[in-house]
């Protein structure tokens, strides 16, 4: 995955909200903006993510992780971050974004 | 059953005094103690001591003012400390901060629960629960309202947005708790004069086997830019006129604010 800025939320909402933020980091720093589409949706709201500044979106459908805890969240986003990942998460700051964000910054960068 | 409960050295939020000119905080020479979170933490720990005959362990890193802060904490009803003490420490990220808490943890050996408020009084950062979790590879329930526990099962309200999740998960886990679920006891002066003679273990980086180099400022991904008070602009609204068609006026203008009834 380029380096860049991957949005991530539960809600559509909350990802529009963070793409327009992230349209506008991206503009400044010359990143590739991404965002997460987080379950099934039909093609107007996949969409809308694209209207929103999103350059790539990548498809996670209900099948591939059942009910959304923060665990399963965390291993999602680390999976997609892991391997020449982007270089800043945007993550909804829900109950469930800021648990997860422990999680993933501790998988992605541990003090030891 | 063993309960850990991890708490934060900070300084006396109410004392802090804003410089007017620059809106900086003065923190030098606060009183410190543990915030509020942490406060609702231990307390249900206590509690499930008082009804699950529990051990409670509190668990600090900070300054070494913490042997006198740590009183409190046992006043409450925990039934020994282990505090981190070590130079190396200071301006550590929550990363270094959860790796040394994980590490005491290991030191302090087996336990059933650790408990967390959730987030310090004073950076509010909320990640030391989930760190902590992802190192020890533990699960983790958050934002803790209502907690009990038969056997080996704990059964959890948590408030999330806009609802209430009841969960249940097998011990050994991470909870963090919201201030809903209890209101902290006062430790009588009685309690906090028999609380230095309960367990006191004092540690170093040296004694956990953490390398200094990998924790402190030196190390932090974050770097704290400037910290001040949010501006307050007064209205400067000036009423003219006779004392009676002024405080007239005052009177609709304080309305509208909906500051009278």
């Amino acid at each position: 995955m380029t380096p860049g800025i991957l949005v991530c939320s539960e809600t559509d909402e909350g990802a529009l909200e963070l793409l327009t933020k992230g349209h506008e980091l991206a503009k400044q720093l010359n990143f590739e903006l991404s965002a997460v589409v987080l379950g099934d949706r039909n093609d107007k709201t996949v969409q809308s993510y694209f209207e929103y500044g999103a350059q790539k979106a990548l498809l996670i459908p209900n099948s591939s992780f059942g009910a959304l805890d923060a665990e399963t969240y965390a291993n999602l986003l680390h999976e997609i971050a892991k391997d020449n990942g982007p270089d800043i998460l945007l993550i909804r700051s829900s109950r469930l974004g800021k648990e997860t964000a422990g999680r993933v910054a501790q998988k992605l960068h541990p003090a030891a | 059953m063993h309960v850990i409960t991890c708490m934060k050295q900070v300084v006396d939020l109410q004392q802090i005094r804003i410089k007017r000119d620059t809106r900086e905080p003065v923190l030098e020479g606060l009183p410190v103690l543990f915030g509020d979170f942490d406060k609702n933490a231990l307390e249900e720990a206590v509690k499930i001591k008082e009804t699950h005959a529990a051990k409670v362990t509190v668990l600090s890193v900070g300054s070494g003012k913490l042997k006198d802060t740590v009183l409190e904490a046992l006043a409450m009803g925990a039934d020994e400390a282990c505090i981190v003490v070590d130079l190396a420490c200071e301006g550590s990220d929550t990363g270094a901060s959860a790796l040394t808490l994980a590490k005491a943890i290991e030191k302090i050996g087996a336990f059933d629960l650790i408990l967390v408020g959730e987030g310090s009084a004073d950076n509010y950062s909320g990640q030391i629960g989930s760190r902590i979790a992802e190192i020890l590879n533990i699960p983790q329930v958050t934002y803790v309202r209502e907690l009990s526990i038969e056997g080996n099962t704990i059964t959890a309200v948590r408030d999330v947005e806009g609802a209430l999740e009841v969960v249940k998960g097998q011990m050994p886990l991470v909870i963090s708790v919201t201030s809903e679920i209890n209101k902290p006891r006062r430790a009588p002066l009685a309690q906090i004069l028999r609380a230095s003679r309960k367990p006191l273990k004092s540690w170093t980086l040296s004694d956990l086997g953490i390398d200094p180099s990998k924790v402190g400022s030196g190390t932090s991904a974050i770097q704290v830019v400037s910290n001040l008070a949010p501006q307050q602009e007064r209205k400067g609204v000036i009423f003219e006129g006779d004392v009676d068609e002024t405080a007239g006026k005052l009177v609709d203008a304080l309305r509208k604010e909906g500051a009278l009834q």
